[in-house]
């Protein structure tokens, strides 16, 4: 019997992203830099616009500096906490800690070699430059799950949303009705769908992030706090 | 996607109404339309399900921002009747909200509601329902994985067994859980977590508008639940429950029959049967048994390497003798019930002795009556000591009147300054009190020690209670001159065994021993050892079973058994028991969990932890498994914390 002994993953859902980066093993380190490098590209815009308007570099500065950050961060150079539950935490105090070693040592980045996962545009927001790394991860975050919702909402449904959060942020409902030629019974019901379709999204990106879903609610609620440019208690 | 800062914060605004308000409108839709439902401060979302004791609902906590399963019990609470009046019903509710355990669903808080509830029946507010918040898990039940038949065995068991570890950090905060099945048991995505741990129980044992109908399910609930004392239950009966749980999710029906029955492993249902024994007496005797019997019964068998030398583990060898010899300082004719101890006439008169001392006479007294109280306690507790590192911030709880320790140390005082000796009762409480509170390398204790000699130098008790304390500095050749002066007794002898154990190792007296051992289970542990040092994994392997079988969390034999384990080639099953160790001495109360004078016993536990943890990383005998990986990334971080 012992042989047939059930697998521990057997008896629950597959590990998170982050789950697998903080669980895995010696022999696993090739899952574990993959999951990482994952979480990294989904990060890129928040470290680059973090790492541009908060330390005040200029393009290329903050490309080589994101480009050496990302490649220490995946070899393995940084002594971070092996037990952060939030990759967002966890990375945090890795760019802050990388950047400041860098600025002791006044140099440029550390070449990331052949590796080229940075893109070379990336053109932070003009309030980037008063937001906290938090608050670039939650915007970033919001921002590519909105992405998503291209061909999983109808055509009307993403016209209501892209008019409510793109084009007229400050339109009332009434306005924005008037602007799609519908009624706003009908305007209230598309961007119902789409934004439960983009909670779906939001959590579904957040989770990878956490190691364990206990988190979620609380890391949402944090996120949307930052957005909203709340303080937490 | 690019949005404009401002469509990013309307964004943010509506998401975030979204979280909060969508499971409250849900339910607005389904149920009440015009109106928002509350309970406490949680706003009720959707309606989860109606169970035989209370129905459940998701809700949302919009102080804290976060959804809860809040469970609301069926039965109206009686007016008049205050919730949670009994004490043990406070405080089981409290210890479960200060209970955390991965394998178990947090309990949050607990309160009274008048909010009217159609979905149990109600045609207008203002019955009066108790409730309680619970940490809200994602995942469905074990109960839904049986709809598709029986689950295969090894997957049952594992199932079983995580329940039955988390069941055993309950019982060792003195909660019962009294209604387990398949549908107490959540697969979350973080493995099986068990949900309603103390609250369908005590929740409904309040005065009710109802008749009061005992909590537990038919097929599930131990015999002696259905129809026994309520304050007679204790640990065997959860197990009960586990072994039909485990028996139900074998054969895929919750009332198996003889003909699925004998569908089950043999060995397996040997398991299940002794579980689930109408004698409670014959059950394993803790949930920590019975999760030892189901890896017992996933290990396979395989052939043993060669025996290595090792240092001998004194340390943890001698604490269980300590432990247990100190409760023989109590009264000679060794009363076994706290009322015993309280009628015995040499305490009684001892105690007289003591309110007659010339010395603050009144003081004396005023202590007196609790003094006895504090004694039989101790007592009482030594006696039934478990020796886990856990146990011991409940033997600093007996100190919780912190007045009384204070009285105790401010009368020794008192004596000390007018140069008189202090009574030996008062002397001996002085010395379980700082027993209870200090590590063996602690200069304070080994001064207690010196004092206590000194005082009263012809003492039996008193020299038994210096050898003792030999016997834990690790100086085995003057606890063995120490007790080489007192009269032959079962306490002496205990202490001369351990000593000749710390003096001779392999070479100690065996016989005297394996006489010991008869008495005293706990000692098996140490003739564990003796077998492990002689090269016979096997036969310590038998001895360490039977140590764990009386004292299931006996940390040094759960440490021996995984070195004999992996001296039997079965690997696994030694890091298996390692990671146990390692989660038991995790879960230890640190002091910064505790408060008041458990406090000490927190800091006590803590030390304990440390020196545990530092001896699994330099044990020599387990040099080979702390090679493993599974060692170095999941249990070496952790215990180079514990050590720090």
């Amino acid at each position: 019997m012992g042989a047939e002994r059930a697998h521990p993953d057997e008896l629950a859902f597959p590990l998170t992203a982050w789950g697998r980066v903080l669980t895995a093993g010696a022999s696993d380190e090739a899952a574990r830099r993959r999951a990482l490098e994952q979480l990294c590209r989904a990060s890129l815009r928040a470290i680059q616009w973090h790492v541009r308007s908060r330390w005040a570099k200029t393009d290329t500065e903050a490309h080589e500096l994101t480009q050496g950050f990302l490649w220490t961060l995946l070899e393995g150079g940084l002594a971070a906490p092996a037990d952060e539950p939030r990759f967002r935490s966890w990375l945090k105090t890795n760019l802050g800690s990388y950047l400041r070693s860098q600025r002791r040592a006044e140099t440029p980045g550390a070449r990331a070699g052949d590796l080229a996962f940075v893109p070379a545009t990336s053109e932070p927001p003009t309030w980037a430059a008063e937001a906290s790394f938090d608050e670039l991860f939650a915007c970033c975050l919001i921002e590519d799950a909105a992405g998503d919702l291209e061909g999983r909402v109808q055509g009307d449904d993403l016209g209501a949303f892209r008019a409510a959060y793109i084009e007229q942020p400050g339109a009332s409902a009434a306005e924005l009705a008037t602007t799609l030629g519908i009624d706003e019974g009908a305007l209230g019901r598309s961007l119902a769908r789409a934004q439960a379709e983009l909670s779906t999204l939001v959590r579904g990106r957040l989770r990878s992030t956490l190691a364990s879903d206990r988190d979620l609610d609380g890391e949402l609620s944090l996120i949307l706090e930052r957005v909203l440019g709340e303080d937490l208690p | 996607m690019r949005l404009p800062r401002e469509g990013l914060r309307r964004l943010a605004a509506d998401l975030t109404k979204v979280e909060l308000d969508a499971p409250v409108a849900a339910a607005q839709q389904a149920a009440h339309p015009a109106e928002a439902r509350t309970i406490g401060r949680y706003r009720l979302g959707t309606f989860v399900g109606r169970g035989t004791h209370g129905a459940v609902w998701r809700a949302v906590d919009p102080v804290l921002r976060r959804v809860v399963a809040l469970k609301v019990l069926t039965t109206p609470l009686a007016e008049g009747a205050r919730p949670f009046s009994a004490p043990a019903d406070a405080a089981d509710l409290l210890a479960a909200t200060e209970l955390a355990h991965a394998g178990l669903v947090g309990v949050l808080e607990g309160g009274v509601t008048r909010t009217e509830l159609r979905e149990l029946g109600d045609a207008r507010a203002g019955t009066r329902r108790q409730y309680c918040a619970m940490e809200w898990v994602e995942g469905g039940t074990a109960a839904g994985l049986m709809s598709s038949g029986a689950l295969e065995a090894p997957r049952a068991i594992e199932l079983v067994l995580q329940v039955a570890r988390a069941l055993s950090a309950a019982h060792r905060a003195g909660l019962l859980h009294l209604d387990l099945k398949p549908g107490k048991v959540l697969c979350s995505p973080d493995g099986p977590r068990l949900f309603d741990l103390a609250v369908t129980r005590r929740l409904a044992n309040a005065p009710h508008e109802l008749p009061f109908t005992a909590p537990g399910t038919i097929g599930f609930m131990a015999p002696e639940q259905a129809f026994g004392p309520a304050d007679e239950l204790d640990a065997r009966a959860d197990v009960h429950g586990l072994g039909a749980t485990l028996a139900a999710l074998v054969t895929g029906t919750n009332l198996p029959d003889d003909e699925d029955l004998a569908r089950v492993e043999p060995r397996l249902l040997e398991v299940i049967e002794r579980a689930t024994d109408r004698d409670p007496q014959r059950r394993h005797r803790s949930a920590a048994a019975f999760a030892a019997a189901l890896e017992q019964l996933l290990a396979e068998p395989e052939p043993a390497p060669a025996a290595k030398a090792r240092i001998w583990p004194l340390a943890l060898a001698t604490l269980a003798v300590v432990l247990w010899a100190l409760a023989s300082l109590l009264p000679d004719d060794g009363p076994e019930t706290v009322d015993e101890l309280l009628e015995a006439e040499r305490y009684t008169e001892a105690l007289e002795r003591l309110a007659e001392q010339p010395t603050d006479a009144r003081d004396d007294w005023s202590v007196a009556e609790e003094l006895r109280h504090l004694r039989a306690q101790v007592g009482a507790l030594l006696a039934s000591f478990s020796f886990h590192p856990a146990d011991l911030p409940s033997f600093a709880s007996l100190f919780e009147h912190g007045q009384l320790a204070g009285q105790v140390e401010d009368l020794v005082a008192t004596h000390r300054r007018s140069g008189t000796t202090p009574p030996r009762e008062l002397a001996v409480v002085e010395l379980l009190l700082t027993w209870s509170t200090s590590t063996r390398d602690d200069p304070g204790q080994r001064r207690a020690f010196e004092d206590l000699v000194a005082a009263f130098p012809g003492d039996r008790d008193v020299q038994l209670a210096a050898s003792l304390q030999a016997l834990v500095e690790g100086d085995g050749a003057r606890a063995m001159e120490a007790a080489r002066e007192l009269d032959r007794d079962a306490a002496v002898e205990l202490v001369r065994a351990a000593a000749d154990l710390q003096e001779n190792g392999a070479e100690a007296d065996r016989d005297a021993l394996d006489r010991l051992a008869e008495r005293h289970a706990f000692l098996h542990s140490d003739l564990g050892l003796l077998e492990l040092d002689g090269g016979r994994p096997g036969d310590a392997l038998a001895h360490l079973d039977r140590a764990l079988a009386s004292h299931p969390d006996l940390a040094s034999a759960h440490h021996l058994r995984a070195v004999a384990l992996d001296r039997l080639g079965r690997r696994a099953e030694a890091l298996d028991e390692l990671a146990w160790l390692v989660a038991a001495l995790e879960a230890t109360p640190g002091p910064e969990t505790s408060v008041g004078l458990g406090e000490l016993g927190g800091r006590s536990s803590a030390s304990y932890s440390r020196a545990s943890s530092a001896h699994l990383r330099t044990d020599p005998w387990l040099t080979d498994l702390r090679q493993t990986e599974r060692y170095r990334d999941v249990l070496e971080p952790t215990l180079a914390r514990l050590a720090r």
